[in-house]
Formats: C-alpha cells, sequence, structure tokens
C-alpha cells in the first residue's frame, strides 16, 4: 500500500504554514501521506528512528528554531541512509544568498513560499509530481528555483 | 746602457786576442818552417860529404884495380890484364866526373880535385909507358922502368895523400855541418813545444774570457727576460701596450696587451695601420690619420689622445707616444706606448665636476637643512642619527622641542630617551632598539612620551639604516609628533563603528523587511485567497467589499516591500562588471513583461543595442522598470507604443550631460505615447517614494524609476527625462562607451 503514496515529510516551525501545506495536499488529488515536525531537530529525530518508513520526498523550511534548515540540509546530506531523499527548500524569501547555499549544499528544488492558497497547490503538485530523476540529472541553478 | 758596454767591450777584445794569437801562430810557423827546411839542408849536406867521400874511396880503389892489372901485366907480360887495367881507367874517369859534378859548389875541393886529376894523370902516364916498355923491353933490366916504376909507386902515395887530404877536408866540413845539424835538431823540439804552448795559453785565456762573457751575457739574458716579462704584466695591470714602427721597411709589430686594449686577441690580426684604423672611433679616424703621418714625418710621436670603438661597442679613450730608437745598424724604429686611460679620465672628470657640485651641492644642502628645519617644526617631527659604532646618538633641535625640552639641552641616549617614553611602551623602544642592533632594522614604532610639561603625547619612528659617503654605518631616523592624527584617527574609529552599527541595523532592517514582514503578509494574502474560495459565498455583500478592500491593501503592502527590497538590493548586492550584451538584457525584460505587453497590447520597437560593461542584472532591471513605467501611465484606450532608439555622441554635444569633454556616450531613448508629465516634475520623478499621481489612479510605490536612476549612475551613466502633459515621456540614459 506504501508504494502506492508519495511520502512527504515537512519541517516547519510555522503552525499556519503546516495547516496550509496540509491542506493544500489535502484538496490535491494525488495519493500522498504527508507528516510534519516543528524543526530540523525533529526531523532528524524522525528520520533516525528505526521504525521511521524514509519519505519520498522532504520540505525543508529554512528559518527554523533549534536547528534550520541549512544546518538540517547538511546532516542530511552527511547520513547514508537518508542522504538521497529528494529535498524541496520550502521558504519565505528567496534572497540569492539562500538559493545559492542549498543549491551547493545539495538540495534538489527552491521553492518560495507563494501568497496565495491556488498557487501553493499547484506550485507542490509540481515538485510531486516531477520525475525526479529526470529533473536531479538535470539540475542547474537556472531550474533549481522554482518559478510558477 | 751597462749591458750595452760589456758586448762592445768584449767583442773589441776578442778581437784583439784574436788577432795576436793569428800572429803569433803564423810567426812560429814560419820559423819552425825555416828550421824544418834548415834541417833538411843540413841532412843533405851531411849526405854530400858521405858521397864525396865515398866516391874519393871508389876513386882510390879504381886506381888501385888499374895499379894491380897493370902489375899483373908487367909480370906475366899477358894482354888479360889490361882488360881489367882500361876498366878500372875507364871508372876513374867516371868517378872523376862524379867528383867534379858533387864539389862544384866548392872550390877548394875543386882545387883539390885538379890537383889530383894532375897527379893522377901522372900516374896514368907512368903506367902507359910501362906497357909499351913492357911489350918491347925487359922492364927487370930497364933502369928507367926501375926509375919509373919507383917514381910511379911514389906518386901512389901522393894521390892517396891527396885524397886523405880530401877526406879530411870533407871530415872538417862533416864535423861542422854534422854540430850545425845536431843544433837545428835540438832547437825544433822547442821551438814547435813553445809554439803549442803559446797557442794553448792563448786558446785557455780566449776560452777563459768568453766563458765570463758568456756568464755575463746569461745574466744579461735572464734579466732581460724578467724585465720583459714585468713590463708584459706592466702593460696587462696599467692597461698600456706598446708598438714599434720600423720605418725602414714600414713594418708594425704590436704587444699583445695592445691587441686586449682594442678588444681582441692578442695577434688576432697583422699589426698594419689599415687593420688598427677599424678599431678607432669613426669620429677619430681623420685625428688618427694626421698622426700616423706626423709619426712618418717628424719620426716621433709627442703625446695624442683619440677613441677607439671596441667590437663589443664600448668606447675608450687612449692616450699614445712614441719615440725614435736607431740601431746600430741604422734601422730606424718608432717604439711607443698607447694607454687606455678612459678610467683616468673618467675620475678626472668625476673630480673636476664633483669640484663644481660640491659647492652647488654645498649651497642645495643649506637651503635644504633650513626649510627641514622649517618642516621639522611644522610638521611636528624631528630626525635623529644612530651611530652603530660609537653608538652615539643625535637629536635635531625639534626632537628637543617634541619632548618639551630646549634645543640640544642634553646628551641623547637611549636611556635619556626611555625615561620619557610611557612606562607601559617602554618594552616597544627597547625592542626596537634591540633589533636596531642586531637586525639594523627596526619596525615602526608608536609609542607614547610623557613630555617635560607632564603632557602625553603619541609619538610614531621611522628609521632605516644608511652608510653614507665615509663608510660610516648609523640609522637614521624621524620621529613624528601624531598625537592630534592619533585622537583624529581614535574619533574616525569611534565613528566608523557608529556607522557599521548602522549598516548592520539597516541590514538587519533588511532582513526584517524580507523575512518577518512578508511572512504575516503572506499568511494574510493566503488566507484571504483561501476565504475567497471557500466562505466567499457566506459573506455578506459588506463582507465581501471589505475582503476586496483588505485583499487590495494586503497586495500593495506586498508591492511595497518587493520594491524596497529591490531599492536596497541594488546597494548591496556584489557590482561585478562584465561585458555585457545590452540585447540580452532588454530581451529578458520583454519576457519578463511578456504577459501585461500582451494584456495592453504594447508595441515595442528598438534599434540593435551595444555591449557595455555593466552588471547584467542590473541592466535588465533598468529596462524592466522603464518599459512597465511606460506600460502603466500609458493613455487609456490608447495602446502604447514605445521606441527605443540607440545612438552613438560626445559629451559635448549633449547639454545635459554638463561635460565639455569629447568623451563618448551611448544614448539610449524611450519614448512613450502615454500620459506624459509636467516638465517641471522631471527631475522629482527620480526621487524615492514620489509619486505624480494618486495611488487609485495609478498602481506603483515611487521606488521604479529611483532604482533606474541608481543603476544608471552606478554604470557612471546618466539619466534624464523630459515631457509634456499628455505629450508621452522620453526617458534618456547616457553610457559612457
Amino acid at each position: 500500500m506504501q508504494e502506492d503514496y508519495i511520502l512527504i515529510t515537512l519541517a516547519d516551525d510555522d503552525e499556519d504554514d503546516r495547516l496550509f501545506f496540509t491542506d493544500a495536499f489535502d484538496e490535491l488529488k494525488i495519493n500522498t501521506v504527508v507528516n510534519t515536525v516543528k524543526n530540523g531537530r525533529e526531523l532528524i529525530n524522525f528520520l533516525d528512528h528505526p521504525e521511521t518508513v524514509l519519505p519520498n520526498i522532504i520540505f525543508l523550511d529554512l528559518n527554523m528554531p533549534i536547528l534550520n534548515g541549512i544546518e538540517c540540509l547538511k546532516e542530511i546530506k552527511l547520513n547514508d541512509r537518508y542522504k538521497d531523499i529528494a529535498v524541496a527548500i520550502y521558504s519565505t524569501s528567496s534572497s540569492e544568498a539562500d538559493v545559492e547555499n542549498t543549491f551547493v549544499l545539495g538540495a534538489n528544488i527552491y521553492i518560495k513560499k507563494p501568497s496565495n492558497f491556488n498557487d501553493l497547490k499547484k506550485i507542490l503538485s509540481d515538485v510531486v509530481t516531477i520525475n525526479w530523476q529526470y529533473h536531479t540529472s538535470g539540475l542547474n541553478k537556472d531550474n533549481f528555483l522554482l518559478r510558477l | 746602457m751597462p749591458l750595452k758596454d760589456i758586448k762592445h767591450k768584449s767583442s773589441v777584445f776578442h778581437k784583439i786576442i784574436f788577432t795576436i794569437s793569428l800572429f803569433v801562430i803564423l810567426f812560429i810557423g814560419a820559423i819552425t818552417f825555416k828550421h824544418i827546411n834548415n834541417i833538411s839542408d843540413s841532412s843533405k849536406l851531411l849526405m854530400h860529404t858521405y858521397e864525396v867521400n865515398l866516391e874519393l874511396e871508389h876513386l882510390f880503389s879504381y886506381i888501385k884495380d888499374s895499379e894491380n892489372s897493370m902489375r899483373g901485366y908487367l909480370i906475366s907480360k899477358d894482354t888479360l890484364y889490361l882488360e881489367p887495367y882500361r876498366t878500372a881507367t875507364k871508372n876513374v874517369n867516371n868517378t872523376f866526373l862524379q867528383l867534379k859534378k858533387l864539389t862544384y859548389d866548392n872550390p877548394q875541393q875543386q882545387q883539390n880535385l885538379q890537383d889530383l886529376f894532375k897527379i893522377v894523370n901522372k900516374r896514368y902516364e907512368y903506367m902507359k909507358t910501362y906497357s909499351e916498355q913492357n911489350r918491347r923491353v925487359d922492364i927487370s933490366r930497364n933502369i928507367n922502368f926501375k926509375k919509373n916504376f919507383r917514381e910511379s909507386s911514389k906518386l901512389l902515395v901522393d894521390i892517396r895523400d891527396k885524397l886523405n887530404e880530401m877526406v879530411d877536408l870533407e871530415e872538417t866540413y862533416l864535423k861542422k855541418r854534422n854540430s850545425e845539424y845536431n843544433d837545428q835538431i835540438y832547437l825544433t823540439p822547442i821551438l814547435t813545444l813553445g809554439i803549442l804552448f803559446m797557442t794553448l795559453m792563448l786558446l785557455i785565456f780566449a776560452y777563459n774570457q768568453t766563458t765570463k762573457d758568456v756568464d755575463k751575457l746569461q745574466a744579461a739574458n735572464t734579466k732581460l727576460n724578467k724585465s720583459q716579462f714585468l713590463s708584459y704584466q706592466a702593460e696587462i695591470l696599467s692597461h698600456f701596450g706598446t708598438w714599434e714602427w720600423n720605418l725602414n721597411n714600414d713594418k708594425l709589430i704590436y704587444s699583445d696587451n695592445l691587441y686586449r686594449i682594442l678588444g681582441a686577441e692578442p695577434q688576432s690580426f697583422e699589426a698594419n695601420n689599415d687593420n688598427f684604423l677599424k678599431y678607432v672611433h669613426p669620429d677619430y679616424i681623420e685625428s688618427v690619420n694626421v698622426i700616423m703621418q706626423k709619426i712618418l714625418d717628424n719620426e716621433e710621436l709627442p703625446y695624442s689622445y683619440f677613441k677607439i670603438q671596441r667590437a663589443d661597442g664600448q668606447t675608450r679613450l687612449l692616450r699614445a707616444t712614441g719615440k725614435l730608437f736607431v740601431d746600430k745598424l741604422g734601422n730606424k724604429t718608432v717604439l711607443g706606448v698607447t694607454e687606455d686611460i678612459t678610467e683616468e679620465h673618467l675620475k678626472g672628470e668625476l673630480l673636476k665636476s664633483s669640484n663644481e657640485d660640491l659647492i652647488k651641492v654645498n649651497n642645495e644642502l643649506k637651503i635644504f637643512d633650513e626649510s627641514s628645519r622649517q618642516a621639522e617644526i611644522l610638521g611636528q617631527y624631528g630626525s635623529w642619527v644612530l651611530n652603530y659604532d660609537t653608538l652615539e646618538f643625535k637629536y635635531s633641535d625639534n626632537k628637543f622641542r617634541l619632548l618639551g625640552c630646549e634645543p640640544q639641552s642634553f646628551n641623547p641616549s637611549i636611556d635619556k630617551l626611555l625615561e620619557f617614553v610611557h612606562p607601559d611602551d617602554r618594552q616597544i623602544v627597547i625592542d626596537a632598539n634591540e633589533s636596531a642592533m642586531k637586525t639594523k632594522q627596526i619596525p615602526t614604532m608608536d609609542y607614547r612620551i610623557i613630555r617635560s610639561d607632564g603632557e602625553i603625547r603619541h609619538f610614531k619612528t621611522i628609521a632605516k639604516s644608511f652608510k653614507d659617503l665615509s663608510g660610516v654605518a648609523s640609522m637614521i631616523g624621524t620621529t613624528q609628533d601624531v598625537t592630534e592624527d592619533y585622537i583624529k584617527s581614535e574619533q574616525l574609529k569611534i565613528r566608523n563603528k557608529e556607522l557599521e552599527q548602522n549598516i548592520k541595523e539597516l541590514s538587519e532592517f533588511n532582513h526584517v523587511a524580507s523575512h518577518d514582514l512578508q511572512e504575516p503578509l503572506r499568511k494574510i494574502q493566503t488566507f484571504i485567497s483561501r476565504i475567497n474560495d471557500k466562505e466567499k459565498e457566506n459573506l455578506s455583500d459588506f463582507g465581501k467589499e471589505y475582503l476586496t478592500r483588505i485583499e487590495k491593501a494586503s497586495n500593495r503592502m506586498r508591492v511595497l516591500i518587493n520594491d524596497l527590497l529591490q531599492y536596497s538590493r541594488t546597494n548591496r548586492t556584489e557590482k561585478i562588471f562584465e561585458k555585457t550584451d545590452l540585447n540580452e538584457q532588454f530581451n529578458n525584460s520583454l519576457l519578463e513583461l511578456s504577459q501585461n505587453i500582451e494584456d495592453k497590447r504594447a508595441i515595442i520597437n528598438h534599434n540593435k543595442l551595444p555591449e557595455i560593461t555593466g552588471i547584467s542584472f542590473q541592466m535588465q532591471q533598468l529596462f524592466t522598470n522603464l518599459l512597465s513605467n511606460s506600460l502603466k501611465y500609458a493613455k487609456e484606450n490608447v495602446a502604447p507604443i514605445i521606441n527605443v532608439e540607440l545612438s552613438e555622441t560626445v559629451a559635448k554635444n549633449e547639454s545635459r550631460l554638463k561635460d565639455s569633454t569629447t568623451k563618448k556616450y551611448y544614448k539610449i531613448e524611450f519614448s512613450d505615447n502615454g500620459i506624459g508629465f509636467d516638465q517641471e516634475n522631471a527631475e522629482k520623478i527620480f526621487l524615492l517614494f514620489n509619486r505624480l499621481h494618486g495611488k487609485t489612479e495609478y498602481q506603483g510605490t515611487g521606488v521604479g524609476l529611483a532604482i533606474c536612476k541608481k543603476i544608471v549612475e552606478t554604470h557612471d551613466g546618466q539619466i534624464f527625462a523630459s515631457s509634456q502633459l499628455g505629450q508621452g515621456a522620453t526617458f534618456t540614459i547616457y553610457f559612457p562607451v
């Protein structure tokens, strides 16, 4: 049954954003299982937990307490067990510095949080339905930042 | 000179000796020859005497023979005995002839011989008569015969006597001659020995003399060799070369070093005037030709100067001189010396000029000294010198003043200086002093001193090691009172810190604006979109109206925040200037605005744009802002037409640039057919947050054009706007080529 679903984990400290995120997937007609955590530390703990079934895509907010998105991304990429999971940065800012940093650290895609719910739905649906293999092999700085 | 003397004397001496010995030998030889001749004569005479004696004996015996035969005949009367008698008689005649011949040079013997001949004849007369009588008579009875016979016998005794007399005479001759011969025999060896001895003596003397002369010559030769070697070295050391010019056969000889002076290998070319001239500096060929002619005319060369050019391009100054030398054979040779005096000349020139310069320099030094004195006072610095050998310090007057003391009021030393140095900074000075002693250099020092009036002053010292012309090593330093600068820089530091703080705060504000302000706004907008999607139907008309207004207000806030961010980013981002194709950036802008352009059905015409050195993304931003500005302020219901034109121009032709130079510029004009604006607002529109219209009529924050101005200025360009209300607007951008 698990193979039919796309497992998605979001790490975001903002409650509203977590709500929008889950609502958006609820409204999308895609078979997804969405799991949310409140910060980077929680995400790492979740991934490290032996009973956890590893997600297919991790959505990572950058501005988080305890363990922020950049630090969390570094840890993910250092761990042999889950370094190959696709990581989508999911941030309010799309500052050059952040985009550059996360690209270098090995994130797969960068999403700027939209200010319209319909836009959010569209962008998330796009991300989830991307052919990851194809996207990753042709990954470059120009297509890293996903634009609507 | 002594060499020549010896040679001369010895040769004359030798000649005399050899002449004498020649004469002596010839003389002795002649004597010897004569002697030997005498001996041979004497021996001939001796022989002669013997021969005469022998012949005399023969004569006597032949007479006897004839006598005997005669007697035999007389006794036997046999004629057979007469045959030997005749033969003996013939022999007697022969012997007489012989004797006559032998004694022809001796008159006494001739006389004797003649006497003897007479006696013998007489005797033969007798014997003849016997033989005739014998035939006819009997001898024994004939008295005549007997008388004759006795007479004849007596004659035989006479012959005997005569012969004896002759033999005696010859005997005396023989004795005399024998003694003469013996004398000669005795003298000859003595003479010969004497000759030999004399010759030997002469030879020994000559040999001795020659050996002496050879020794002397050898010594002289060694001396000559040595002096030749010395002169060879001297030539190299003193940069001179020698030459010989034989005027008789016009042959030249150059010494090795003369070749070296010319920059050539010794004896590498034939020594002659044509080859020499190849080395002479072109400017001096004429004068060297004159010099050579002079040598031929005057047979000597006074000091002459000329320059040569070596193969390696070096120009050298030479001095030549020569004197005539005539040898014993009468050969005329000019012996000369050519000297390279380039270095001496330079030294001389240097000395001459340095003397003149010295006065000048001295004057300049005095002026400099005075001006540096003044400069020290004005610039608040003092200088000092530390002599490494004596460890003596010397301070300039102002150095004393800086310490708050009267000029030269104390003997400066490191200890004395330390008394003035602030206790906390003494180590700096001590370390520097050690470093000066060890490495002869010190780092730039900053330290405080406590002036004699108690005030703390900040000093800066730099120093460098220096060796003066007399070779004295010292450290020359300059110490400046930098208290004022120090205070100023301290204030500046504080200012800078404040500024840095401000900038930090600003960037923090930027961060807040970009993240923390945006986040709630984004959420508000998302919630609005949620309500719009899900709950709109449940709202009353008022509710719907208010929701729309909330949406607009929040959108506007978003635009404001974005514009602000963009503006501040224009300032902050790293400015990477690179070759930028404006066409590419323009097309990017068109792409970015494509929806807007399509919506407004705008027509945009543009020329080919140039390539400039700039920040590409800012160029795109510039075009986007200008185009969107034109689109935004289009006339209602009129499709916007935007023309972009490029031209090249020079500064002085564009009055707005306020630049009268011929600097070249690209001029890009954006003209539209929009609503335009009053020309008096042409500058205002580039100010931040400045708007000419109500925000309900035209959406805008008043940031876009401010960003444009900023971008253009960043690229050393200028932007101007010109318009009339309702006549469309033109934005003109100038970029330097």
